[in-house]
């Protein structure tokens, strides 16, 4: 299967542990990582291996889901919304295949069109999906728990579930990882109170668009996944803060002016 | 709490599960002492982790501290409205509703 990591503007996060992750449920990953994942190199890989799953993160809009550099991947034509979105991408590669978009937003509309264009399944967010970012250069129970809930949707479909299946895998582990933080072990962290919101947030923004009996693979034994943590961040920044909000404002702002407009 | 108060949190969840956070912070603002225990929790949480910052896969990042500022100024943006609709929906869950 396909797994898109781009690296840059924070991403590095959850692109660093689905990394780990496909490592471990996919017997053969074909992974884009970084500087190799941009938008020719993805299109290119889709068409030449007709992979019938595809993992794509990166920031998203409900029009468009980016890779490296904040590069359009997926995007519908909608300028008014963002500048971002300026011209329909990749629209034509989607038929036929399940897709995980694992960026912000992209549930509201591009999820939507892409089953309309004849994608199997998406598994998208409608909001933004959140997480706390590492207070250091590694990534901890703390930073990971939201995607390791998340990513059990890969693991599901690739067992051969259907993606039914594999989003009621992904609610009941947004579930467990509720109860790590409120009941469990994890409730005596002293940040679980703000994670146990997080999860629950990220939980109810995370849905399945298209056919509930989509399957990629053939049923088997169940995949799981295990992570060594702390796990070293891939891209260093001693500021994240100062870094990143100018640049997601900008993203974020012309979605908001779009919407005015 | 009373039965009003489930009645009044499944609407507001209702609202904010459709993005209409607006309308959300509208009927919540109706029931003040509602209003102050929803947002006291959010404040808690928030302030359980003083120094930390939260992103999303869309790239801005708050520190908890400022997220803390703008709920105490009634500045709802779309990061509070979903840490507003987790406190919902974890009251509801204690309230069996």
């Amino acid at each position: 299967m396909l797994y898109f990591l781009p690296t840059t503007f924070g991403v590095d996060v959850p692109s660093a542990i689905m990394r780990e992750v496909a490592k471990q449920i996919d017997g053969k990953p074909v992974i884009l990582w970084g500087d190799e994942a941009t938008p020719e190199n993805a299109r290119k890989l889709v068409l030449e291996t007709n992979s019938p799953y595809v993992f794509t993160t990166g920031h998203g809009l409900p029009c468009v889901t980016t890779l490296q550099n904040k590069e359009p991947f997926i995007s519908l034509a909608e300028p008014q919304m963002s500048a971002y979105c300026s011209q329909e991408l990749n629209l034509d590669i989607v038929k036929g295949r399940v897709w995980h978009v694992h960026s912000c937003w992209c549930g509201r509309q591009l999820a939507q069109v892409m089953v309309q264009k004849g994608a199997w399944a998406v598994f998208a967010h409608d909001n933004e999906f959140l997480f706390l970012m590492p207070k250091t250069g590694k990534i901890d129970i703390i930073t990971a728990a939201p995607f390791m809930a998340e990513f059990t949707t890969d693991a599901a479909m690739l067992s051969g579930m259907t993606a039914g299946e594999a989003q009621s895998a992904r609610m009941n582990a947004y579930e467990r990882w509720l109860n790590y933080f409120t009941t469990g072990e994890g409730s005596k962290l002293d940040v679980a109170a703000l994670n146990a919101r997080i999860i629950l947030a990220d939980k109810m923004i995370s849905k399945l668009y298209g056919d509930e009996t989509a399957t990629v693979t053939k049923p088997g034994p169940r995949k799981a996944f295990k992570l060594s943590l702390p796990m070293q961040r891939p891209v260093q920044t001693t500021s994240a803060g100062l870094i990143l909000l100018p640049l997601g404002l900008l993203l974020i702002g012309g979605w908001e002016s779009g919407k005015k407009s | 709490m009373a039965n009003s108060s489930v009645v009044v949190l499944r609407q507001v969840k209702e609202y904010l599960l459709q993005g209409d956070f607006a309308d959300a912070i509208r009927l919540l603002s109706n029931y003040p002492t509602l209003y102050q225990a929803v947002v006291s929790r959010v404040i808690r949480a928030l302030e359980s982790d003083p120094h930390g910052y939260i992103t999303s896969s869309n790239g801005v990042v708050y520190s908890t501290k400022e997220l803390v500022q703008m709920v105490r100024r009634g500045h709802w943006n779309p990061v509070l409205a979903q840490f507003l609709l987790s406190e919902v929906e974890l009251m509801l869950r204690e309230m069996g509703g």
